[in-house]
């Protein structure tokens, strides 16, 4: 068995080879014929030509004469010699006058056989019963080379055959079915419905809509809009001078250089775009994005797969789920929106607004405002034009370089600001906060971490629970602004410039140890007041722990 | 300031009562005593509630998968263990007929190829012994698809909604063309496009199947250009 | 539903009982693990890898001892697994008091960075003894180390928190 089973490959070459010759000898057919028409009748360009045919190739090709040619082979096997000679008797290729210009069929016995039912037991179909029994073994195919004034209108219907139509201008509605279809160097308008066959327009100057079930599609060159429909199959595209309306199921997209607008719709494979002078907007499940160099607005919509876009001259919004989204270029604002996976955008003439749960978010420079809403993973933002917002929990928070005011909430984890040119307003539950260079006021409020502050330039005002503060380098000190200072159980420490014109009022627990005067009060509502600082500063510490408070000498 | 006992009570060899009766006479022991009551106190005062409302769905999630994998892996060694057994199982079937299948299917391939496709073809009509070896090569393209078919079916009913959706739509489009063509080929027997659309779509059905099982089969690479 | 009967759950797949486990628990899992990774994230993947160990392992653990302990030792390894993927330089100090300028001289840190700061298992030590209230011989299950070593460890790691606590008190008065 085993000798058996290795030499059984060179059994089946050996025995293939014999057949592949034999296969290109007419000799082995048992009655094959075949029969060549030909027919011509004139017309005029603008006029239409109907092509009515069956399982035919079609090639439609340019004349310089005002008329229709066509040249037909038919070709017919069978056991019965009898019955392929009357098959093809009965084969007629007709051309005659129809609607506005020309119909061309070939009409043959086939066409009684397609009807539904039975066919009749008459004539040749007889030849085709075995009792009651339909039985049929003959087989037919059709080749019809036409040719057509280059400007000229055709309407084509056909199934299971090719149709390859070149340098025709007019308007084309074709359908096919299970075959190729190809227009070469065409123009016009073109409708072609077709399926499970590639469908090839290298060149048309005209809009051009196409509807491929299970069929590969591919566009090139084409001077109008472009419509295609199409699944399980990639469509491929580049040079199309309208809008490009793309609606694939599970089919690759990939493709360059659209004039107008684009719009693509697809599943759980590829979508890439490249060159688009107008607007995008891709929505595509499970799918791959990519698209590069938008003149105006992208709109992306996917879910479980990266999305890569760069150089988008209007306003980009993503909707991801799940989905990594890296964005750089973008002209105009910018609006983010995926889960459970990073978010990194850059370079961002608008402003930016990110809604990320679980997601890590990466901003660099943006020049209007940035708006981040995210959870569990952290977030950097460097170099805001405008103001920051960042909505976070259980997240590290790192920002710098902000050049209006700056809001951060978060938790469980640590927030990290340098250089804030407004106000800075911090809230993080269990969470470290780090500030330095900020020329606005400072608010903060967290529990069981530190806080500390370094060249701040306004009011301050720090909440605490079980918070260790720390405030010092202090830039600024603007007459009337305040210091205030809350925590428990934990050490306050405060370097006041040595000039500093300020009143303190201490409510303390622990020890104090103070180089400038301080008073003592009973209760936060004793704490001096702004009346008493005769415009000065007012600082108010209270806490349980110690408290030092220096100068900076 | 130190002293011999306290050392001897930090290094775990005397024990609380022993201490607490030494430190009443001994300052040093007493101060150690007090702070590590004050630490204590401290370190109990970190028993606080920690907030973590989302946790257990995604621990759900983590076991989930986990048994979801376990259940494939159960699968997949019945599936072996079933292939193994018999003389006329599946195993035996492969190692001895596929490799001679997949030479003939690749030889009948260029064969068919040549014989129905050339840029100035002789013929749209299958010669006899030509389409009796196409015929064949079908009838075993279904055989693949009938065995591919048992595996995949039943595993497709695991897989997502989506997937799921994806996967059967696809199907039944493909077995939508295939009865197409077959109906045409009733008609046509011979007819060589008919026949290689017919062809093309077996093996589209074959390549999903596959796809579905993960298997990576040399003969399901995509052919889609006909 | 006693914890024998719930493991019996557990070793049949039943995603209630592991459930039920979580809820009983979710604090002391979640405390221990935060207290020695210092990081509520890193703490809720410890927390998470502990599930699925036990999910895998749920057959290797015998009836008759203590499943608190059992549990907890998946817990105390997925935390060092975390602690030894970090790069050295990382401290668990949170307050990185030698990262921000400080006075000279002085030196501050509140207990929870003192406890930070111990070696791996004298905190997984403490934290068991001092805040989930383990008994030594317990610890010495989870750890899998002797209860004298336990014991002593404990002691340590108060003399150093004494310690630590005593330096700061010395600070405030000066």
């Amino acid at each position: 068995m085993k000798k058996y089973s290795r030499l059984m490959p060179f059994l089946w070459i050996c025995v293939f080879l014999v057949a592949l010759s034999s296969s290109e000898a007419n000799t082995v057919f048992k009655n094959k014929q075949s029969r060549a028409f030909s027919k011509s009748a004139s017309t005029a360009p603008g006029k239409t030509l109907y092509i009515d045919t069956y399982s035919a190739d079609l090639t439609i090709t340019t004349s310089n004469e005002n008329a229709v040619t066509v040249e037909a082979k038919v070709e017919v096997s069978d056991k019965d010699e009898e019955i392929v000679r009357y098959f093809l008797d009965e084969t007629q290729l007709f051309l005659e006058p129809y609607a506005d210009g020309l119909k061309l069929r070939v009409s043959s016995p086939m066409d009684e056989l397609r009807k539904p039912g039975k066919p009749p037991k008459e004539g040749i179909y007889r030849r085709f019963y075995r009792g009651n029994k339909f039985v049929f073994k003959l087989s037919y195919s059709a080749r019809l080379t036409v040719r057509i004034p280059a400007r000229h209108n055709l309407e084509v219907e056909n199934a299971y055959g090719n149709i390859h139509i070149g340098g025709v201008s007019g308007n084309f509605h074709v359908v096919n079915r299970s075959g190729k279809v190809r227009l070469d160097g065409c123009g016009g308008e073109l409708e072609l419905r077709n399926s499970y066959g590639p469908v090839e327009i290298p060149v048309f100057k005209g809009p051009v809509s196409i509807n491929n079930p299970s069929g590969e599609v591919e566009v090139k060159d084409v001077e109008g809009d472009v419509s295609v429909e199409n699944s399980y199959a990639p469509v491929r595209f580049n040079t199309i001078g309208g809008n490009l309306i793309i609606s694939s199921k599970s089919g690759k997209v990939t493709g360059s250089n659209v004039g107008g607008d684009c719009e693509i719709t697809s599943s759980y494979d590829e979508i890439d775009v490249k060159e688009v002078k107008g607007r995008l907007t891709i929505k595509g499940p499970s799918c791959k994005v990519t698209a590069q160099d938008i003149a105006l607005d992208a709109h992306i919509e996917n879910s479980y797969s990266p999305v890569f876009v760069t150089r988008v001259g209007g306003i980009l919004r993503i909707k991801g789920g799940s989905s990594a989204v890296t964005a750089d270029d973008i002209g105009g604002d910018t609006f983010i929106r995926s889960s459970y996976d990073d978010i990194v955008l850059s370079n961002v003439r608008g402003s930016a607004e990110i809604e990320g749960p679980s997601s890590s978010v990466s901003v660099r420079e943006v020049e209007g405002n940035v708006t981040i809403a995210s959870s569990y993973n952290s977030v950097i933002v460097a170099g805001v034009g405008g103001w920051l917002d960042v909505r976070s929990q259980s997240a590290g928070v790192k920002a710098s370089d902000i050049k209006k005011d700056a809001s951060i909430v978060t938790s469980y984890d640590r927030v990290e600001i340098f250089g804030v040119g407004g106000n800075l307003r911090v809230d993080g539950s269990s969470t470290s906060i780090k500030a330095e260079d900020i020329s606005g006021d400072v608010s903060t409020k967290n529990s069981y971490e530190s806080v500390v502050l370094h060249r701040t330039s306004g009011s301050i005002e720090v909440h605490g629970s079980s918070s260790r503060i720390e405030v010092g380098q202090i830039r600024n000190l603007p007459k009337g602004s305040r210091i205030e200072l809350i925590t428990t159980y934990e050490p306050v420490i405060l370097t006041l410039p040595e000039d500093a014109d300020v009143v303190i009022s201490v409510l303390p627990g622990g020890k104090i140890s103070s180089e400038f005067p301080v008073y003592h009060v009973k209760s936060q509502t004793q704490k001096l007041d702004a009346e008493r600082a005769k415009g000065g500063v007012t600082v108010y510490i209270q806490t349980s722990g110690s408290i030092n408070i220096k100068s900076n000498r | 300031m130190s002293c011999k006992e306290l050392e001897r009570y930090d290094r775990g060899e005397m024990d609380e009562a022993e201490f607490m009766r030494h430190a009443a006479s001994c300052p040093v022991c007493r101060k150690a005593l007090q702070l590590d009551e004050e630490v204590m106190s401290l370190v109990k005062s970190l028993r606080q509630p920690v907030e973590a409302s989302h946790l257990w769905s995604r621990i759900e999630e983590v076991l989930c998968e986990e048994r979801a994998e376990e259940q494939q892996l159960v699968q997949e060694s019945q599936v072996k263990k079933k292939q193994k057994s018999g003389r006329f199982s599946f195993r035996w079937i492969f190692l001895r007929f596929v490799p001679a299948a997949a030479a003939l299917l690749i030889v009948v391939g260029i064969g068919v190829y040549f014989g129905l496709k050339s840029s100035a073809p002789s013929s749209g009509l299958l010669a006899q012994k030509a389409l009796a070896r196409v015929e064949k090569k079908e009838q075993e393209y279904m055989r693949a698809i009938k065995g591919l078919e048992k595996q995949a079916l039943p595993q497709m009913a695991d897989l997502s909604l989506d997937f799921l959706f994806l996967y059967r739509t696809r199907l039944e489009t493909i077995d939508a063309q295939i009865e197409q063509c077959r109906e045409a080929l009733a008609l046509n027997p011979a007819n060589a496009h008919i026949r290689r659309y017919l062809i093309a779509a077996l093996q589209e059905k074959k390549e999903t199947l596959a796809e579905v099982l993960g298997l990576e089969d040399e003969d399901t690479k995509p052919r889609r250009s006909i | 539903m006693d914890e024998e009967a719930i493991i019996e759950k557990c070793k049949r797949g039943d995603l209630m009982a592991y459930r039920m486990i979580y809820e009983r628990y979710e604090q002391p899992f979640l405390r221990t693990a935060f207290r020695m990774l210092g990081r509520q994230q890193e703490a809720e993947d410890a927390v998470q890898d502990t599930f699925l160990k036990l999910y895998r392992g749920i057959h290797h653990y015998r009836s008759g001892t203590r499943f608190s302990s059992y549990i907890f030792r998946i817990l105390i390894n997925s935390c060092y697994d975390v602690l030894r993927k970090r790069s050295p330089e990382v401290s668990l100090d949170l307050n990185k008091a030698g990262h921000y300028h400080q006075p000279s001289g002085e030196t501050r840190h509140s207990i929870k960075e003192a406890i930070a700061a111990l070696p791996d298992q004298m905190r997984a030590c403490f934290v068991l003894f001092a805040i989930e209230g383990f008994k030594q011989e317990e610890i010495a299950e989870v750890l899998e180390i002797k209860v004298g070593t336990v014991k002593a460890t404990i002691h340590w790691a108060k003399a150093r928190l004494r310690t630590r606590l005593s330096a700061s008190r010395k600070e405030e008065t000066e």
